[in-house]
Parts: C-alpha cells; sequence; structure tokens
C-alpha cells in the first residue's frame, strides 16, 4: 500500500499462493497489517478503471473459459478459513482499507509449468484526505 | 463472486461497507473518510455537524459510548450526475451484540473530482421517544 497521496478510492489486489496461505493457517492468525503492508500489491489501479475495464475483462475471460471448459477458475473455500489468511481491514498513513472480495483461483503456470492455485483479496481503499 | 452491478452502485455499497468497517475497528477517522471535506452531518436530538473535524468528533464520541457496529442497507440509490440520494436503514449494536438503536437514514452524496462521497447525512431513530 504504497501510493499514499491518491485521492480517489482504489483497488488493491494482493495474491498469496496456496503454500503461502496453508502457512498462515498453520500458524493460526492472518497476515498482520504491518505484514501485508510489506508486500507489493500485484495490481493496483483507481475504483472506476478496475470497475469499467478491468474487471468487465476479466468477466468475458471468466465466461469465455466456462464455455469451453479450458480453466476451472474459481474455486470456494469455506470462509471461515479465508479469514485466517488475509487482514479484513488496513489502516494506513493515508487510506482506510478493507477486504472486498476474496476468491481462490487457477491461475496458468509458467511455461512447463502446471496452473497454480492462489488466493486473491481485492482492498478496496479509500483516502483519509482529499 | 463477479457483481453484474453498475460500478456506481458497486463504489456506494464500498463506501458504505467501508463506513462500517471502520466502526468496527473503532477508527472514528476511517468513518469520516467517507465524507466530503464540506460535509454536513444531522443526528437526531443535536446540533449540526459540519466538516470532516467535526464529523470525526461526533462519530468518536459514538465509539464512546460503546457503538462498535453499523449494518447498513440501502434501500433506495438514484444518482443524478455529481450527485445521487440513497435512503437506507441501519441498526447500531454494542459490543456484546446488543442492538442498541434501530434507524433510518438519508445520505445525500457528492462525487467530487471522481469519487463518491457523503455530503448530507440525517437519521432518526425507529424507537418511541422514551
Amino acid at each position: 500500500m504504497t501510493q499514499e497521496h491518491r485521492t480517489t478510492n482504489m483497488v488493491r489486489i494482493y495474491q498469496l499462493t496456496l503454500a503461502e496461505a496453508a502457512a498462515l493457517i498453520q500458524r493460526k492468525y492472518p497476515l498482520t497489517e504491518q505484514e501485508l503492508l510489506q508486500m507489493r500489491p500485484l495490481e493496483e489501479y483507481d475504483f472506476l478503471t478496475f470497475f469499467e475495464q478491468i474487471r468487465p475483462n476479466r468477466r468475458r475471460n471468466f465466461d469465455a473459459a466456462a464455455l469451453t471448459g479450458e480453466n476451472p477458475v474459481s474455486v470456494p473455500l469455506p470462509h471461515e478459513v479465508d479469514k485466517l489468511i488475509f487482514p479484513g481491514q488496513v489502516r494506513t498513513p493515508g487510506a482506510f482499507c478493507f477486504c472486498s472480495d476474496l476468491v481462490w483461483e487457477i491461475v496458468p503456470g509458467e511455461p512447463g509449468e502446471p496452473a497454480r492455485l492462489v488466493l486473491r483479496c481485492e482492498y478496496f481503499c479509500i483516502p483519509l484526505t482529499s | 463472486m463477479i457483481s453484474t452491478l453498475p460500478p456506481t452502485r458497486i463504489e456506494i455499497e464500498r463506501i458504505n461497507a467501508s463506513f462500517s468497517v471502520a466502526l468496527r475497528r473503532g477508527d472514528a477517522a476511517g468513518m469520516a473518510a467517507v465524507y466530503t471535506t464540506d460535509a454536513q452531518l444531522l443526528p437526531p436530538h443535536g446540533a449540526m455537524y459540519s466538516g470532516r473535524a467535526e464529523i470525526q468528533s461526533f462519530w468518536q464520541g459514538v465509539i464512546e459510548q460503546g457503538i462498535v457496529a453499523a449494518d447498513l442497507e440501502t434501500l433506495e440509490f438514484e444518482a443524478y450526475g455529481n450527485m445521487a440520494w440513497e435512503v437506507g436503514k441501519g441498526v447500531l449494536k454494542g459490543k456484546d451484540g446488543q442492538v442498541r438503536n434501530e434507524v433510518k437514514y438519508l445520505v445525500i452524496w457528492k462525487r467530487e473530482q471522481g469519487v463518491w462521497r457523503w455530503h448530507r447525512n440525517i437519521w432518526n431513530s425507529n424507537r418511541p421517544v422514551p
């Protein structure tokens, strides 16, 4: 959560691999706020860009994959498990963020490698100053 | 789950959720972040609060009274250009989960520099005068 000068609502996406998520479940408490803040978001968008451009494209890809049966892209797991992985909310010096969407996904691997299961959390961030 | 709601409605829901999450955290600054800088709060049985600093102090007082949760539900929402209005209902809860108040509210939203915020906020209790 680095760009604290922003004044627009943001979507910041964090991702963990299955192994990383499993390690957090084993230690019995989720990432701390500090640990999350030390990670780089996988992706970061202003809200409208995300919902007007990025997400509709993903939805089209999602629907296309479902039609062809090529990729099972969503793997819901019990919410009790999810709570043990990402912090529900994070306060940075410039924004208040909460985990608004959490989804397990199977993503393609590198060439020659199998697909990977990852957990992605979309944090909706509202700036504290404008 | 990928929502099919239009972006404005999704943003409104995210902002309302942000308010509720900030209250659960006891973060009055996070709650005040959903308001425009020149917002006005019109609570029942009290004076008007103008501007984020005053609004933050109001919500800090609510937190200190032991309110820890506000479950908000939008009943009506319409947007016209850079203004919108929302009618909803809310349940305020104390630390033990006890319902402390049930309210209906009106929020006039304003979009400033592309960002939706609460601009005017008034509510009152559903309960009879004690």
